[in-house]
């Protein structure tokens, strides 16, 4: 499920505030535009998550949600460098195919970088 | 209600005092301006938390709903292990970047020992898998009771 996730188009240069994990397995990303308008990414269903390069103060340079049939090979290959648990980007595919999972991808222009394929993620 | 533990770390810098092993991860709280925040339920029930003031850097990797947590290793910066860039859930490529080939790696933990010497550096590692690092100021760890 997918909601609110045209939103993300308003990130080019914002910040990520803060990341909360929960113990009912969401991730929530607190972020700001330029504009100072307050964005939350919520993530649900989570398959795989990495996270690096955190700093003080995170620049976004795009923030994006690939749907299943939009995911590449090197998008995949990405995600799985990123975590860095030696996971084979084939299988990885065959999941995003067959559970229809979505990718997330924040690209900094300045500190963190974020991976996630999960079945749920709403933006508000 | 909380009480802060006094923890030490042993010859290896395993965490001594929390009491973890096998528990599983909880809550993670991660924000601009204010101390980050890790929970985990041990095993037998309580729950511990970690409270990091002043993080500069910090990486998520792999870890999952529930994580089971094998090690939990603190240093001060200047005694993080040399070789730390050859394993594989390594604290400086969780750190740093999975992109920076081993020279790179050295490197950059260098400059890191140089310009940030007094600060702590945590490491959690998952049972099944997943890790995460935090270069921060100051570490507390507290026992959370429950009211």
């Amino acid at each position: 499920m997918l909601m609110g996730i045209e939103k993300l188009k308003a990130l080019h240069d914002g910040k990520l505030i803060a990341l909360r994990y929960e113990k009912s397995g969401v991730i929530y990303l607190e972020m700001e535009t330029v504009a100072a308008e307050k964005l939350s990414v919520v993530l649900a269903g989570i398959y795989l998550f990495a996270a690096q390069n955190f700093l003080e103060g995170n620049i976004v340079f795009e923030a994006k949600v690939l749907l299943p049939e939009d995911v590449s090979d090197d998008d995949v290959d990405y995600a799985a460098k990123l975590e860095g648990k030696d996971r084979s980007a084939e299988k990885l595919k065959q999941e995003i195919a067959s559970r229809r999972l979505s990718l997330f991808l924040l690209e900094p222009s300045y500190g963190a970088e974020i991976a996630c394929i999960c079945s749920e993620i709403t933006v508000t | 209600m909380q009480s802060e533990i006094t923890w030490s770390t042993d010859e290896h810098g395993a965490l001594i005092g929390a009491r973890v092993h096998d528990g599983h991860l909880s809550e993670i709280e991660i924000a601009d301006n204010r101390p980050a925040r890790i929970v985990i339920t041990r095993a037998s029930g309580g729950r511990v938390e970690f409270k990091l003031h002043g993080v500069s850097r910090f990486g998520l990797l792999g870890f999952c709903n529930g994580s089971i947590v094998s090690d939990v290793l603190a240093w001060s910066l200047t005694a993080a292990p040399d070789d730390a860039w050859a394993m594989s859930d390594n604290t400086w490529r969780i750190l740093f970047s999975n992109d920076l080939d081993d020279a790179d790696l050295i490197a950059e933990s260098r400059k890191l020992r140089a310009s940030r010497s007094t600060d702590t550096l945590l490491q959690i590692t998952f049972s099944y898998g997943g890790a995460m690092a935090f270069l921060c100021e100051r570490l507390s760890v507290f026992d959370l009771e429950e009211k």
